[in-house]
């Protein structure tokens, strides 16, 4: 697996003044998977995507990405090597347009500086429409091309959350981390939801792990489970392996369900 | 006829109605219409850059007043002759490169919002990383430091006594040249994808840097490329009043180019505009309440500072109650004033 | 000669300190810079004033008088311009203090006139005192003096009472002491009260230290104090006690062994400021609050 592995956590623990969130956790992602981290609330989760971006630098151990160490590297950088993510409590720009928050994730891949802004370069125009035209396009993947002149915060909660996946798609990444994307989501929306996230690991060609607790999803589009309980990592394994651990059972649901599910 | 040719032509009838009201200004209005009317370029010029600053950027700065004073005292030296000044500088005789350096008055402008983005740029790097009302605090220390620094270097500044007698080249040409300068540049430069990256770090820095953005980089770019604009303006006021003094450039000066923006609304260009004219007139007008009135065969007495009361009122009042000033965030375009089916669009 | 200046030193620390406390609990409570806090020690110096001179009072219950009056403005400020404003972005407040600040300023030019004023002083507090070579105004003793005790009851009031232990929860979680029932509104305005009174008193101080005084005699004061509050991190009292001590230091100190610089006094706090905020932007005594993503 290490072969062909695109993003591996070497031993990483995160701790904040007392609080250990993530320890000793290891962890090797094959390219092209699309793969899922789970646990209880607490569990360190979220942790995991902040050290992998860039915002917090992990106490000890490396982020490995594409076979660079990444760890420490501030997130614009980890966004411009290829990462790029969701975040939890949705984080659009809320008085931009549709179009223009994905139009915002295009700018990390383009060649312009600002200053040709005001002289108007014809370099600079070209670069324009062509971002423009890029951005329709992810917007219609995601079917959001009719809303795309829409303030953002004005749409639904579901529609925001394919807008945070259609910006961060648009910085053009090869690993794409979720965050709890179907939270919020009424069933008809998640269903909907896991039909994009296999579209868009083939279409866009990236790799894909994703923070759920819709076990619906995560059984349905993951291909391998990590799970986290107090910041450890307490199972690993695909997802018929991950729904008959009785350690997993234990940590959503409390020891004395571990007995109920065996029998 | 598409719409991008329309607003192109627009655009031109709108400067040449500009051009014409200046002719007709120039030969028609006393000096004091004059005056108001050049103030008020001035005053959309700095509501502009601090609202880049501010408004697009979202970054509290309160050091306007600061790069203002450079900018002006800059054009002064760049535009009083060798004898004038020799004869001006009383504290201290006047140091050399200063002496002598002269230059033609466009030129002096543009070496005023040079020398105000320098200072910015050195200012900008340690002070940008603090959010919020630290970094107002602290943007507002180092114009008070600015201030400190003219009034104790008197061999360049002449000190408390300031600097008199300014060619007044900034007449209603040269005000509303750089005006349209200033404004020009906004549009483009907010209405391209660049502009919306500002706009995006203003809304949420940390979605913004997740996007691969640079983020220090460009709040360093905006408050250099405002502080700019604002030496630009600093220093077009310094022309316009003649006169200039280290406690010209108080915090008061910063607090009315604030007005000037929030009134007019953060984050809209159209905004700062109209936000300059209104306020600007509205200060003029106040001053009636300062000046004795007789109505018949009353005198109502003036009130010497009832008019900063008045000012400071309209501020609250506007924040208590109307806290997105006159435009919020929306901008008055072509297409908005002729296509109505069509919401948004460029402003041209 | 260096008897003196400590001395000096010690009473303009006071007096920061004083004026920097108002700022630290208001900062800490709402996460606000009150501008319009240095015109509460104007406030407190003019009441005096006109308590002496227009209704003939005593000097000490001139005092008394301005104390009051003083903390009855900051409420009304609290109440006018940023209660409506608990909601709002918090840089809105800003702008709405910034705007009560200048209408303080000017109304009270308007009021008083611009015209610099002479405060009564009562003779025991300026006659000088001579210990051998040194003279020392019974001030520049009783100034510490009374700031020391000032702070030591606020302490006791903010550690051992009631309405303390309420402003320091919601100094911790505004909502969450709200929803246990505490008046939030009537804990904010006793803050706002005790933070002007605190004002006042370094306003009357001040004003017998320097007794010309006049509507824009807060704005350095009052800048120079926040600075001060920062410095030993906002939202700590001790903190700004320290501050306030160690600018008045710095200020006295350096002008007295660097005539030369004794132009660029009013810089000092600000360079004090900036380098700070660079080095350790919780100030001295301030706790770290790290953004959660
Ligand atoms: N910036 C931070 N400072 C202090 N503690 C934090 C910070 N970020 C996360 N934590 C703590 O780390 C633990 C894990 O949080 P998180 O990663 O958000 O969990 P999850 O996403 O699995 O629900 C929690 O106890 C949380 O309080
Ligand atoms: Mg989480």
């Amino acid at each position: 697996m290490t072969n062909s592995s695109i993003l591996t956590l070497d031993k990483v623990t995160m701790r904040f003044g007392g609080i250990t969130a993530v320890k000793d956790l290891s962890i090797d992602i094959p390219k092209g998977a699309i793969v899922g981290l789970i646990g209880p609330n607490g569990a360190g989760k979220t942790t995991v995507f902040n050290v992998i971006t860039g915002f917090y630098k992990a106490t000890e151990g490396h982020v490995l990405f594409d076979g660079r160490d990444i760890t420490g590297v501030p997130p614009h950088l980890v966004c411009r090597a290829g990462i790029s993510r969701t975040f939890q409590n949705i984080r659009l720009f809320s008085t931009e347009t549709v179009l223009q928050n994905v139009m915002v994730g295009c700018h990390v891949r383009r060649s312009a500086k600002w200053w040709m802004a005001p002289i108007g370069l014809p370099s600079f125009t070209r670069e324009e429409k062509a971002i423009r035209e890029r951005s329709m396009e992810l917007l219609a993947s995601l079917r959001l091309d009719s809303v795309a002149d829409e303030v953002s915060s004005s749409l639904p909660y579901g529609a925001q959350r394919r807008l945070e996946i259609a910006r961060a798609l648009a910085t053009r990444p090869k690993f794409l981390l979720l965050d709890e994307p179907a939270a919020g989501m009424n069933p008809q929306e998640t269903q909907e939801l896991m039909g994009f996230i296999r579209e868009i690991r083939d279409r866009f060609d990236v790799t894909i792990l994703l923070i759920e607790h819709d076990m619906k999803v995560v059984m349905g589009v993951c291909e391998y489970i990590w799970v986290l309980d107090y910041g450890e990592k307490i199972a690993e394994g695909s997802p018929e392996v991950i729904q008959s651990d009785r350690r997993v059972i234990a940590a959503y649901l409390g020891e004395e369900f571990v007995h109920h599910a065996e029998n | 006829m598409n719409r991008k040719t329309r607003n192109l032509a627009l655009t031109g009838i709108a400067i040449a109605l500009l051009a014409f009201f200046i002719w007709w200004a120039q030969g028609n209005l006393d000096g004091y219409k004059i005056q108001v009317t050049n103030l008020v370029a001035v005053n959309a010029i700095l509501a502009l850059s601090l609202n880049l600053i501010y408004g697009f950027t979202g970054m509290f700065s309160l050091g306007h007043a600061g790069f203002m004073a450079l900018g002006a005292y800059v054009n002064a030296l760049l535009t009083l002759t060798q004898d004038q000044k020799t004869t001006m500088w009383i504290l201290d005789p006047i140091a050399w490169p200063f002496s002598v350096m002269h230059a033609p008055f466009f030129l002096s402008v543009v070496c005023a919002g040079l020398v105000a983005a320098f200072v910015a740029l050195l200012i900008a790097i340690p002070v940008l990383r603090l959010g919020g009302d630290y970094l107002g605090i602290a943007t507002l220390g180092f114009a008070e430091i600015i201030r400190v620094v003219l009034t104790n270097l008197s061999s360049i500044t002449n000190g408390a006594l300031g600097i008199k007698g300014i060619p007044g080249h900034a007449n209603l040409w040269w005000n509303y040249g750089w005006f349209l300068i200033t404004l020009f540049f906004m549009i483009r430069l907010i209405n391209s994808n660049f502009g919306s990256v500002l706009k995006a770090i203003r809304d949420d820095e940390i979605a913004a840097k997740n996007m691969g953005i640079n983020t220090f980089f460009y709040k360093v770019v905006s408050f250099t490329v405002g502080a700019f604009f604002a030496g630009v303006g600093g220093a077009l006021m310094g022309s316009l009043t003649t006169t200039i003094d280290p406690k010209m450039f108080s915090f008061a000066l910063t607090f009315n180019v604030l007005m000037f923006t929030v009134a007019g609304g953060l984050g809209s260009i159209t905004g700062s505009v109209i936000g300059s004219i209104v306020i600007t007139v509205l200060l003029e007008w106040l001053r009636i309440v300062e000046n004795p009135v007789t109505i018949g065969s009353f005198e109502i007495p003036g009130i010497p500072g009832m008019r900063m009361v008045l000012f400071s009122l309209a501020l609250i009042l506007i924040i208590l109650f109307r806290r997105e000033g006159i435009m919020g965030m929306k901008e008055i375009t072509w297409d908005g004033i002729f296509d109505r089916s069509k919401r948004g669009g460029k402003s041209e | 000669m260096f008897v003196q200046h400590f001395f000096n030193a010690l009473t303009l620390g006071s007096l920061y300190g004083l004026i920097a406390i108002g700022y630290t609990m208001v900062y800490g409570i709402l996460r606000l810079i009150n501008f319009a806090h240095g015109d509460m020690f104007m406030l407190g110096a003019y009441f005096v004033f006109f308590a002496t001179t227009l209704w003939a009072l005593p000097w000490s219950l001139a005092v008394v008088v301005a104390i009051i009056g003083t903390a009855l403005c900051g409420v009304l400020v609290d109440r006018m311009a940023y209660r409506p404003l608990r909601d709002a972005p918090r840089i809105s407040a800003l702008i709405s203090a910034i705007g009560v600040s200048f209408f303080i300023q000017n109304l009270s030019l308007v009021l008083f006139t611009g015209l610099p004023r002479a405060v009564m002083r009562p003779d025991w507090l300026v006659n000088v005192i001579k210990f051998g070579d040194i003279r020392i105004l019974p001030l520049a003793i009783i100034v510490p003096i009374v700031t020391a005790a000032l702070v030591a009851s606020l302490l006791w009031v903010i550690y051992r009472t009631k309405p303390g232990l309420a402003m320091r929860a919601i100094s911790k979680d505004i909502e969450t002491t709200r929803l246990m029932g505490v008046p939030v509104d009537k804990v904010i305005a006793m803050t706002f009260a005790i933070g002007s009174a605190l004002a006042a008193a370094s306003g009357i101080m001040w004003a017998l230290r320097y007794p010309q005084i006049n509507p824009f005699m807060g704005l350095v004061p009052g800048n120079k104090a926040f600075i001060a509050a920062v410095f030993g991190g906002i939202g700590s009292i001790q903190g700004a006690v320290v501050g306030g001590m160690i600018l008045g230091f710095i200020e006295i100190m350096v002008v007295a062994f660097f005539p030369g610089l004794s132009g660029y006094r009013d810089a000092f706090a600000f360079i004090l400021l900036i380098v700070i905020l660079l080095m350790k932007p919780t100030g001295l005594m301030g706790e770290k609050l790290e953004d959660k993503i």
